[in-house]
């Protein structure tokens, strides 16, 4: 009997029993949302999904149908095109797709959907492009039986970074096909040519032959190695050298010379060597890109951490970037706050978990002010926007940790200490041979000192770093950790102090119940599940505290704001809320009772429960050597049991984010390499400031996408994990480095004894760079 | 060896070609996911395994 969830590979809590079939199998499921999803998913004839996926699902929270808006003309301008006759191209960012098998999934089941003419799914990018005849089938239909299947989506929204490094990879890759192509041909010549000059070759042959070679590489020097002219001369005009020097250097030296040999029919050509080193630097250049531009699309995507849409008191449903100070927007209990407002009618609670770590939900009422981001819990309400934007309360923060990121030391790579005056010494080197030979044998002058530079082209040493680095972030993605900040992984490996926030990194974030008291002959069990029926219909942070696998089924019962809930089940008149509301005379400590007409049966006391493994987590931690504190905005006394059962000595409570950022200042002050973990907002400016600052998945937005390092299954074990695995990767990192600097001790004084032809330099150079990537590439397994 | 001059200049305009039909495929976006058409052929294998019993 396995534990995980066939559909999300979640823990399935005690005593629960809910399972799908399977190829004939019962499998497990840990809550009914998983369930309905994988019925839908297997009995739609969908089960390829589940053989061939690579990832988990997510598991589908239950979250309120909303799809009605994508039906609003106004709400679809944004992200909606018009196309031929009444089709219309709409494109989605679906949350949850983790592999091919949920594009797959994805584009069956909505292309069973009639009046869908075309779906299209990129996995890398989260990105659902869709056709679909607005006569004959809705949006919302379309967006609801996405839902159906465990997925969310939202409105497209191009970030810009994103579009622009899409465009530059097109553009290179198409450098790299075209020079690759090139290759092949001008190397059919470059035979000839070769077997030519050991057996012989008519003359005019010989020189049609080069006529050619050079015809087909101008397009690859002029076009395919522009970037690293561009580059070079960049470097020039700011005065420093750079990797693109020599190289560009080498190429336009061999061929211009290649071209000197053609038109007077003497010498050497070397178009077979310009348009072979061309071709594996932009081969590396093209790997570069890839590993950064799917980084830039992480960033993207967790950025968006505002609601997308607002229902305006007037308009309706519009985007939430059309609202304006003064307009007036309308909330309903379960949505966040679309903008900074203040309360003008009806009356709620917040959670304004977001901001401040603080889990319970705050009360708001008329004139109150509410802000951004934070959700309304229980009931709806109408808002006047006082600010929107970055001028609104979380914004404001967002600004705050842009300081803070700037104010943060940059990470100085080794090989960008080195390179400047390796650059500096190759093309002395260079010049130094070239004038040695020409005192001697000035034909053989030139070939030697191109093969000095390019047999030391430091393609090797560049790519130590950036490729471990790389490989090792595919390591991290397989042990559910994301980096999003590849400079992040050699501070971790070096990381001496790590200080945890309690609420939602240590703790899960949420209420839940830690010891019953018992007043009645009633059984505790039937209980919870009487409480769990009525805190069904709530939307409350606590409410989620009462999750039994079959609760009792109320058939209506109404949540009083502020208070609780209450139902009728056959005569009995039922409540959950605050002891006394129940019963004004009581003096129960509990945070929960459950009344059967008007009497107190059962006392819930509640706590943030610390997650699991965190004891055993901080005990690796300690004997990797790394110190362990803990800050939180939390009262003293729970901080100090959260401490002391986790074994940690030092620890803050009442913490401001003032305090937390000061306290690590003078951390690093005295020298120590510090790791931030926090989730909420407060912690955010912390996070900017931090050598290394991760975030849990279900952390705030903002907090998420400024972190360096993601937890996406938020073990507490993945923190001593990631510093393993960090210094592993450093481990790595010197290797490559050695051996592209004994590669190069080693082939530079053959090259300047003129031992190594122009062609065997090349592909010295780029044998060197291959044993660097396969060397880095075991990392990623 | 006459032929290399018709041969050598049909090899450059083959060049050309497949140079272009590669900037099309680039720009039409046949390269944008490679993840996805990769195992595009497992799925359709085991759909119509279905539909034959």
């Amino acid at each position: 009997m396995n534990d995980t969830c066939f559909h999300c590979n979640d823990p399935i809590p005690e005593n629960l029993n809910l399972t799908v079939e399977y190829q004939g199998d019962r499998k497990p499921v840990c809550c009914v949302g998983c369930q309905s999803v994988a019925q839908l998913i297997l009995n739609g004839g969908l089960s390829a999904y589940y053989a061939h996926r690579d990832a988990p699902a997510e598991r589908p929270d239950r979250v309120a149908d909303d799809s009605a808006v994508f039906d609003d003309a106004a709400f679809q301008a944004a992200f909606c095109q018009p196309c031929q006759g009444s089709l219309v191209e709409a494109a989605l960012l679906v949350d949850g797709i983790n592999c091919a098998a949920c594009a797959w999934l994805i584009e069956r089941h909505l292309g069973a959907i009639d009046g869908v003419d075309q779906v299209r799914v990129n996995v890398a990018r989260k990105r659902l492009v869709l056709r679909f005849n607005v006569n004959s089938v809705k949006l919302s239909r379309i967006v609801s039986s996405l839902s159906d299947i465990g997925y969310q989506v939202s409105p497209w929204s191009e970030n810009s970074l994103e579009a622009l490094s899409a465009e530059q990879g097109k553009r290179l890759l198409f450098k790299l096909g075209l020079a690759g192509i090139a290759f092949l041909q001008v190397m059919m010549f470059a035979v000839a040519l070769y077997a030519g000059d050991y057996s012989g070759i008519d003359e005019s042959h010989q020189s049609l032959m080069r006529w050619f070679s050079l015809a087909i590489s101008v397009p690859v020097v002029l076009y395919s190695a522009s970037p690293f002219f561009i580059g070079a001369l960049s470097a020039f005009k700011a005065r420093s050298l750079t990797m693109d020097v020599p190289i560009a250097v080498a190429i336009a030296l061999a061929w211009s010379a290649s071209i000197w040999a053609t038109v007077t029919r003497s010498g050497e050509v070397y178009y077979d060597s310009v348009v072979m080193f061309t071709f594996f630097l932009l081969a590396g250049r093209y790997l570069e890109h890839l590993a950064l531009h799917k980084e830039h699309g992480e960033r993207g995507r967790l950025s968006s951490w505002l609601p997308d849409r607002a229902y305006h008191q007037a308009r309706g449903w519009v985007p939430a970037l059309s609202i304006v100070v003064g307009d007036v927007v309308r909330v309903s209990a379960g949505d966040p706050f679309p903008a900074d407002g203040m309360i003008i009618s009806g009356q709620t609670h917040a959670d304004e978990s977001l901001l401040t770590g603080e889990h319970k939900p705050i009360a708001k009422s008329l004139h109150d002010e509410v802000l951004a981001g934070t959700v309304n819990v229980d009931s709806v309400v109408e808002v006047r926007v006082t600010a929107t934007g970055e001028q609104c309360g979380a914004g404001r923060i967002h600004q705050l940790l842009v300081d803070a990121m700037d104010a943060k030391p940059p990470i100085t790579q080794l090989v960008d200490r080195i390179s400047g005056w390796f650059v500096g010494s190759i093309l002395l080197i260079a010049s130094v041979t070239y004038w040695v030979w020409y005192q001697t044998e000035p034909n053989h002058a030139l070939w030697v000192a191109l093969s000095v530079l390019v047999v030391t082209c430091p393609c090797a040493l560049s790519l130590a770093t950036p490729v471990a680095l790389t490989s090792s972030v595919h390591g991290y993605r397989d042990r559910n950790i994301l980096v999003s900040n590849t400079s992040a992984i050699p501070e971790l490996g070096g990381i001496q102090t790590v200080i945890f926030d309690k609420t939602g990194t240590l703790t899960l974030g949420r209420p839940s119940v830690v010891r019953v008291n018992n007043l009645s002959a009633f059984d505790s069990d039937y209980l919870f599940r009487v409480a769990a029926g009525l805190e069904a219909f709530s939307n409350h942070p606590i409410a989620k505290a009462f999750n039994a696998a079959s609760p009792i089924p109320f058939a209506s019962a109404e949540v009083v704001v502020g208070k609780g809930v209450e139902g009728r089940l056959e005569d009995d008149h039922w409540q959950i809320g605050r002891p006394l509301w129940l019963d004004s005379s009581s003096n129960s400590t509990a945070d929960v009772a459950l009344a059967r007409n008007g009497v107190i049966l059962i006392e819930y006391f509640l706590e943030d429960e610390i997650r699991q493994g965190g004891r055993d987590a901080i005990e690796q931690l300690k004997s990797l050597g790394v110190e362990v504190k803990l800050a939180s905005g939390d009262k003293l006394d729970s901080v100090t049991t959260t401490a002391t059962y986790l074994g940690i000595e030092d620890f803050k409570s009442e913490c401001t984010p003032e305090e937390k950022y000061q306290w690590l200042l003078s951390l690093q002050k005295m020298g120590r390499r510090v790791m931030m973990v926090g989730d909420g907002l407060n912690d955010v400016p912390v996070i900017g400031a931090a050598n290394v600052s991760v975030a849990m998945a279900s952390g705030a937005g903002l907090a998420r996408c400024h972190a360096d390092v993601i937890v996406m299954d938020e073990r507490l074990d993945a923190f001593p994990e990631m510093i393993r695995f960090a210094r592993r990767t450093q481990q790595k990192i010197i290797q490559n480095l050695a051996w592209a600097l004994g590669y190069n001790a080693l082939a530079l004084p053959l090259a300047v004894m003129g031992f190594v032809p122009p062609w065997a330099a090349a592909i010295g150079m780029s044998a060197s760079s291959l044993v660097v990537v396969l060397n880095a590439l075991r990392l990623s397994r | 060896m006459e032929s290399l001059y018709l041969l050598i200049p049909l090899a450059l305009v083959i060049f050309a070609i497949i140079v272009a039909a590669l900037f099309w495929a680039v720009r039409s976006g046949q390269f944008d996911d490679l993840e996805r058409e990769g195992t595009r052929i497992l799925f359709d294998d085991d759909l119509e395994g279905k539909d034959d019993q």
